[in-house]
Formats: structure tokens, sequence, C-alpha cells
């Protein structure tokens, strides 16, 4: 259940995945099919359309995305998410959705309005422009909702959401190569910039579809959760999940596998967002493994001695401490930690931020040498108001910090 | 949502607890409400738009040649390798009329030589402009208008840069039929393409009005000097095929001397039937009076000096007249121009008596217009005849473009940037000069004046204005001495 929408799934679990999967994957193919017959039909169309009237549908989209970019966007809080509880009404169900598609409205638009902000030149390049247009794409899917009868149509709404998800599943991995090419004329810093708010935006999409996607199909109030929402999620399960899965990756790499030791916490529940955590979790404990694996020496054999985890609850705080012993993070890279590392492949490892401290062939994690894991773990856990800290203790190891702030308890009732 | 105890609190409080509520509604309650898109598509429904989106925004222009997939990559290996590294060449008046050789006699390595300064500058020149258009926001140059200046900008690009070395005197007869084409095909579309797209971006606030009229300045600049540099070419080329083996004037055949009052006489009576055709034959005209230097004559682009004088003279007339009706006198007041000539400048004060400008006319000077101004120039374009149906890309594609759309600005200010300097020769331009600047006052782009800044300032002049609300206007037009500048750099302005 973890791992309805994450790429971090176990073995068994991405078996599943895959089932699942596949008839999306088929109309998909349809959809693309279908797409580009409108395609050929659109460039019929637009010749149809007059030039007074070309020029108010271009101008009045612009119009539309600026407006709709500029509206505040309310964080996402635990108060928004819990707001209806299962099952609900057929009036919630449909304020629900009209509050889900404004607020992916604002977010597709602001995203727009950022890449239309970039220089021309960079959104030529092939590996940008697939962004622009998926935006574009996304705007479209909302906008041909026919408004305002087709809100109540959940069906239609479904398959939107689902389509989106799965249209912004592997984006990334574009994107971070076009920003690749065009750091040669780009300042660092506004790529930088751009990143960020992009990732924090397309996290809280995501998570708006998805929370929407679990809760209406939700049909009973006896389980455990509210949407993407978990209300009393036993940490250390989660905990020894994550470790199976990195267990695999390291194996796949190094032929060996770490054990994880959880020093304080083994019935600690928390509620919080299951996905989220496992995320952020994955992440630290990939670095860990791969820094026990990587730096162990006969003298102090940190291949074989376990990362400890501690997990403390005090009412609506949840903090984790993973701490590691496999050396701690350079100096020279320490400030960079957070920042999305460009490095091209073949460049010394050393040198080359964090990048160098991920297991490659992680997609999202690790994209031709460029480091999204850490910004990306700050990310969500910034979203709702938690943190992550990391404490290197150079020439011993690292201490990684997650804090988590849960809902207040009225919220969960 | 928040409860306000209002025993416990002040007057004070409460108040601002209602608003503190008041705020946090509006701030989070409008995510509950339906959407509300009669704005953007006031008869139909927005659903109908949806399908418009991703053509219409999207990178790639369906009907594009150039910008595609490939484009980056493409522009990085060659424009950005190769050419961004050149440097443009300034060039002096002196220097483009001599061809780096002391004597004035045109010889065949001469003219030889030329064509190939030609055909490598103007690729370099055009690249530095390409790159230009490709740093400013992706939203602006991918505006219709815009992108189509983009593609004919980097088919000139392409076209240069691919045509071979020339050797011989009979490749620079086939270049000069080459840059003929060049100069009067599509490139003719550009301007009111670009004019259209700094409106529309001006419109939508997409861009600075001031750094857009920098922008559109300096393109206009280099298509000034492009053309300057072109026609140079095409007139010596002309000139020694007639047998004209001597360069007599400062510049092939372009500049001629000028008489100050015959080209201020012909922009007067211009404005009188422009006048007369806006009102009725037999309507009062102002007197015109001509003081200061009144015998002046000087070297000048005739084709250049005609359109400032008759723009800057058009709007005072124009004025006047508004006034005259307004306020109605007995007959408009008159209009006198004062022309004064220095070692290093030419200047003509046009005074009126026209009430002085209006407070929200100030941007009249500049491309980078009030959004109200810019959309009644827009809406003026879009009426103007034959625009409906053109597409640079339809040139860019090789279709060319048919006779009667070939030329759509016709009678506006755009029209005499498009004209050729050159008088005659073999390489004439066969589209005379329509009835200049005498345009219909239905086709008032608004742009006239802000032209004539770029053209005053390219020839290392001025354009001022100063207005006495409630009086008139006094209009400085001040033109360089083109003898006491021919050492300049005139045409770095690239």
């Amino acid at each position: 259940m973890f791992a309805r929408h994450s790429q971090l799934a176990g073995r068994g679990l991405k078996q599943l995945a895959i089932t699942v999967k596949l008839p999306r994957l088929i109309f998909h193919s349809c959809a693309t099919r279908q797409s580009y017959s409108t395609k050929t039909s659109m460039r019929e169309k637009l010749k149809e359309v007059g030039f007074e009237e070309l020029y108010r549908i271009r101008s009045n989209t612009q119009l539309l995305i600026q407006d709709f970019a500029k509206k505040p966007i309310p964080p996402l809080s635990y108060e928004f998410l819990t707001q209806y509880k299962v099952p609900l009404t057929e009036n919630q169900k449909y304020t629900l959705t009209i509050q889900t598609v404004n607020l992916l409205l604002m977010y597709t638009c602001r995203r727009l309005v950022a890449i239309q902000r970039l220089p021309y030149i960079a959104v030529l390049n092939p590996n940008i422009e697939q962004t622009n247009r998926l935006y574009l794409r996304t705007l479209e899917s909302l906008l041909s909702l026919n408004y305002p009868y087709g809100l109540h149509d959940q069906g239609v709404m479904t398959k939107k959401l689902t389509e989106f998800l799965d249209d912004h599943q592997d984006t990334l991995v574009t994107l971070s190569r076009g920003f690749q090419e065009i750091m040669d004329f780009f300042p660092k810093e506004a790529v930088f910039d751009f990143l960020n708010l992009h990732l924090r935006d397309r996290i809280a999409m995501k998570l708006l579809a998805t929370h929407y996607l679990a809760l209406v199909s939700q049909k009973s109030n006896e389980e455990p959760v509210i949407g993407v929402l978990h209300k009393n999620l036993k940490i250390s399960e989660l905990v020894r999940r994550v470790e199976e899965f990195v267990g695999d990756l390291c194996f796949v790499k190094y032929d060996h596998q770490l054990p994880i030791e959880i020093l304080e916490g083994e019935d600690v529940t928390f509620p919080c967002i299951p996905t989220d955590l496992e995320y952020v979790l994955t992440e630290i404990l990939k670095n860990s493994s791969r820094a026990h694996i990587e730096n162990s020496v006969p003298e102090n054999n940190t291949a074989e001695k376990p990362i400890e985890v501690t997990i403390v609850r005090n009412d609506n705080d949840l903090k984790i401490r993973i701490r590691d012993f496999g050396g701690g993070i350079p100096p020279d890279v320490e400030d960079r930690m957070f920042d999305y590392s460009y490095s091209t492949v073949n460049s010394d490892a050393k040198d080359s931020g964090m990048s160098a401290y991920v297991i490659p062939g992680e997609d999202v994690c690790n994209v031709s040498g460029m480091g999204f894991g850490l910004p990306m773990c700050k990310a969500y856990m910034e979203m709702f108001g938690g943190s992550v800290d990391i404490q290197s203790l150079w020439g011993w190891g690292t201490d990684a910090y997650i804090c988590l702030k849960g809902p207040s308890p009225n919220l969960l009732k | 949502m928040y409860k306000v105890k209002s025993k416990s609190t002040s007057g004070l409080k409460v108040k601002l607890a209602h608003r503190w509520k008041s705020q946090s509604q509006t701030q989070s309650s409008h995510i509950s409400q339906i959407p509300e898109f009669s704005k953007y598509s006031p008869t139909k429904s927005i659903s109908e738009l949806a399908p418009y989106v991703s053509p219409t925004l999207c990178a790639y222009p369906l009907r594009s040649k150039y910008v595609n997939q490939q484009h980056y990559y493409q522009n990085q290996n060659i424009l950005e390798k190769h050419y961004l590294t050149k440097k443009p060449h300034p060039v002096s008046l002196m220097q483009l009329a001599q061809y780096f050789d002391d004597s004035t006699a045109l010889t065949k390595q001469k003219i030889v030589n030329s064509g190939n300064f030609v055909k490598q500058e103007l690729v370099t020149r055009i690249a530095h402009k390409i790159h230009m258009l490709q740093m400013l926001p992706f939203d602006v140059v991918n505006n219709f208008h815009f992108c189509q200046v983009y593609e004919s900008y980097y088919n000139i690009f392409e076209r240069f840069r691919r045509y071979p070395a020339i050797k011989t005197i009979e490749d620079n007869e086939k270049f000069a039929e080459f840059l003929h084409t060049i100069l009067s095909d599509f490139n003719s579309l550009n301007l009111p393409h670009l004019i259209m797209g700094a409106l529309e971006c001006r419109i939508l606030d997409l861009y600075p009005p001031e750094k857009m009229d920098e922008v559109i300045s300096s393109l206009l600049r280099a298509r000034i000097s492009r053309r300057l540099i072109v026609e140079e070419h095409l007139s010596i080329t002309s000139n020694y095929h007639s047998g004209k083996k001597e360069n007599t004037l400062v510049l092939g055949d372009i500049f001629q001397e000028c008489s100050a009052k015959e080209f201020l006489l012909g922009a007067k009576s211009m404005c009188e039937r422009f006048i007369q055709d806006m009102y009725f034959k037999g309507i009062k005209l102002p007197a015109f009076n001509i003081d200061g230097n009144t015998e002046l004559k000087f070297l000048f682009l005739p084709l250049h000096l005609k359109y400032l004088l008759g723009e800057v003279l058009r709007n005072s007339y124009e004025a006047t007249m508004l006034e005259y009706i307004r306020l109605g006198l007995q007959e408009p007041e008159p209009i006198t121009v004062t022309i004064v000539s220095n070692e290093s400048s030419f200047i003509f004060r046009i005074s009126d008596r026209a009430g002085g400008i209006p407070h929200d006319e100030k941007t009249i000077w500049s491309f980078g217009k009030s959004k109200e101004l810019a959309r009644q120039s827009l809406s003026n374009f879009h009426k103007l005849p034959g625009l409906q149906t053109i597409s640079l890309y339809d040139s860019v594609n090789g279709k060319g473009l048919t006779r009667s759309v070939d030329h759509p600005y016709k009678y506006t200010s755009l029209e005499p940037i498009n004209a050729s300097n050159l008088p005659s020769g073999l390489h004439k331009f066969e589209k005379p000069l329509l009835g200049l600047l005498e345009r219909s006052s239905r086709y008032k782009l608004g742009i006239g004046l802000a032209m004539c800044k770029v053209y005053a300032e390219y020839w290392n002049g001025t354009l001022t204005v100063h207005s006495i609300p409630g009086y008139g206007t006094d209009t400085i037009l001040k033109l360089g001495n083109l003898m006491y500048h021919t050492g300049k750099l005139q045409l770095d302005k690239v």
C-alpha cells in the first residue's frame, strides 16, 4: 500500500506494480496514438482559424496562464487532507474535485510561467521543451473538463488524474538532462532556483492527485488511512521495508547487504504520509549503506557494522536519527549537500558533489550525475513542516535527523 | 472558521480578528469555487479553447522549417561555435566606400572583395541578432509574430552561410542577384511582425517596455546597417557594370545633396494632402513658415530625410488641425520650422501651437507604449490589408508571396524602412516609392515617431520633444553631418 505511487517498491511489490500498470500502459499507448491524430487534425484546425480569432485564442490562453499562476496557493496542510472523512458524501466529493482542479490549475500555470521565463534557446532544448509540452498537455486536460457539469463526473476525474500521474511519472530525468545541457549559458543559481520550485510544485501536484484518487475510491472508514495520510503508521515497519529495498539495491551493486539496527522506538506509531517518509528513509539509508560498504577497510570493517536507527515520538513530533559509521562527508562537499550537483558522469567521482555519494542506477536520485536525492528529501519533509538535517563527522560517520510534524489529533477523529 | 470571543477581546482585537478571518477566507476559499473562465473564452466553453493550448504555445511551430527537435543542437554546433565567436566589423562610411583601398576607382578585385566582405559581414551580424533573440525570455520570442521573425532571421543566416565564396566578377553578379531577392523578398515582412510581436508582449506584460524598446531599436538599427551594406554593394556592382568606374560620392549613389527647404516644402504639401484627405478639400490649412538657414544644402540619404521630416511634420499638422477644430478657431495656428546648421549637425526645430502633447501620449516616442495604446495600435495593424493571409513561413518554405500581399504596409510608417535607397542602376528595385507617408488615417499605427527616433539616432542625431501644455510643442530633429562623421564607425550599430 505504501508503494502505491512510489518507484521504490520491494521485489514482491514490484511484480504487483507491473500487473497493476499493464492496463494503464495499454491505455496510454492508445492515448498517444489518439494525440497523434489530433495533432494532424490540429494542423488543419489552426489553418481554418482566422487571423483575429487566432490572436484572441493565443492571448487569452496566455492571459489565463498568467492569471492562474498569480493566484495565491494555500500551502498543502493536514487540515486540507483530513477535511473529508470516508465515506465521502456526493457533495463532499464534488467540493474536493473543485478544490483539486483549482489547485492543479494554479500549480500547472505557475510551472508554465516559470518555464516560459527561461531564455528562448533554453526551451528550444528538446528535453526542456518536453517538460513544457507536458505541462501544456496537463493544462489542456484540466481545461477540457466540460465545466461546470463535468466536475460531477467522478469517472472522468479519476481517469484524468490517473493519466496525469502517469504522464508526470518519469519526467525528472528528461528535465535534468535538459538543464545539464543548458548550464553553459544559464547561471547555476537560476537553475537551482528553478529546480527547487519545480520539484516542490511537482511533489505537491502529485500528492494532490494521489490523495484525491485514494480518498474517492476508499469505501470503508475501517482502514487506518485518510487518502494519502496514514493515521497511525508503525515507523519501524516502514524502516524494515526500506531496509529490504535498499538491501536489494546494494546486493545488485556490491553483492553485499547491510544490517540495520533499530536502537529505540520499535513500537512507535505516528500519523504521517508513508510514501513521503519512505522516500526520505530510502535516500538516507542508501547513502549510509554505500558509505559503509565503500569505505570499509579491514581495521574497521564497516561493511558488517549495522546502521543505527533511533525513533522517538513526542506528542505530535517524530524524530528519526539515522547514524552511520561510513566516514562522514568531505568538508568540501558538505556545503553543497543540498544542491543539485552537476557533474559529468566521467569526471572524478570524489569531486562531483553529492552525486558521488549516491548509488548509481537509481534514475530519480542520480540522473546522469545529477543528485536530486537530498534536495527532494528536503522538499518532501518541509511540505508539512518537517525537516532533514545532516550532520557529518568527517573521518567517522554521518548522522541524519528526520523531523516530522504530525496532524493535530482532533483532525484524525 | 475562527471563533472570536468578543467578551475577552477589545474592540480593536475583534476588528483585527475579523480582518484576519476575511483575509484567510479569501485566501483559501477561492479554491472551493468553480474556476471562472468566461474572461478567456467569453462566448464558447473553455473546453473548446483547450485543444489550442499546445499548438499555439509549444516551442516548435507546426510550420517551422528550422525551429524543431534538432534546432537546439544544430544552433549550438554551427551558430554558437562558428559565428558567435566572430565579431561584426564596425565600418565607417569612408571605409565602406573605399573597401580598404585608398583610391576611389572601382576595380574588379574591389568588387569581388566587397562581395565577400558583405557575405561574411551579414552572416556574422545576423548571427549576433539571432543570439540576442535567443536570450530573451521564451514567452517573448515564442510569440506568434516574433517566432516568425526568428524563423526568417535563421533563414537569412542559413542562406548566407551556405552561399559559396565569391571568386570572380561573374560570381559576384550571381551574388548581387541573390542579395536582391533577399532584400525584396520576405525580409520585408519582418517589420510588421516585429512590431506586432512587441505590441502583443506589451499587452500581455511579458517584457519591460523600456527593454522592449531597446530590443526593437537595436534590431531596427541593425537592419538599417544591413541594408546599407547590401545597397552599397549593389550600387557599386551596378556602377561597375555600367562603365562608371569611379565612386564619385561618399557612398555609391546612395547619398545625395539635399536642399533642406525643398524637402520641407515637399513634406508640407504631403501633410496638406493628408489633412485634406482626412477632412475635406478646402479646409483651412495652417500657415507654414521656414526661418533660420533656409538655403541649407547637405549630403544625406534622400529617402531617410524625406521620411523623417514627413513623419515629424505630419504629427504637428494633425495636432494643429485637431486643436483648430476643438477650439473652433478662426484659422489653424501656424507651424514654424527653424533650420540651423553647425559644424557637426543639422537641426530642424518644428514649433506648433497645438496645445502640447497630452500626458498619456508621451509614449508615442517609444515602442513600449501604454497597454491601451498598444491595443489600439495592434488592432490597426490587424486591419492592414493582406496581413491576415501572409505568413513568413510560406516564404521560408519557398512558396513565395503573391503580388497583392507582398507589401501589406504600403502607406504606413513601416514602408520607408523597406524602400530602397538605390535610385537607379542594374539592381534597381522594382517597387516604386509609392506615395511615401501618404497613408490614410485609418492605418495609424502609432509607431511613426518611435521609428523616427531610431533613424535620427542612427545618423548620429536625436529626436527631442518639448511640450508646453496648453500652448504647443517644439520638436527638435537633429541629424549628424555625415561629412563630419565620416570617420566614425557608423555601421557598427549592428
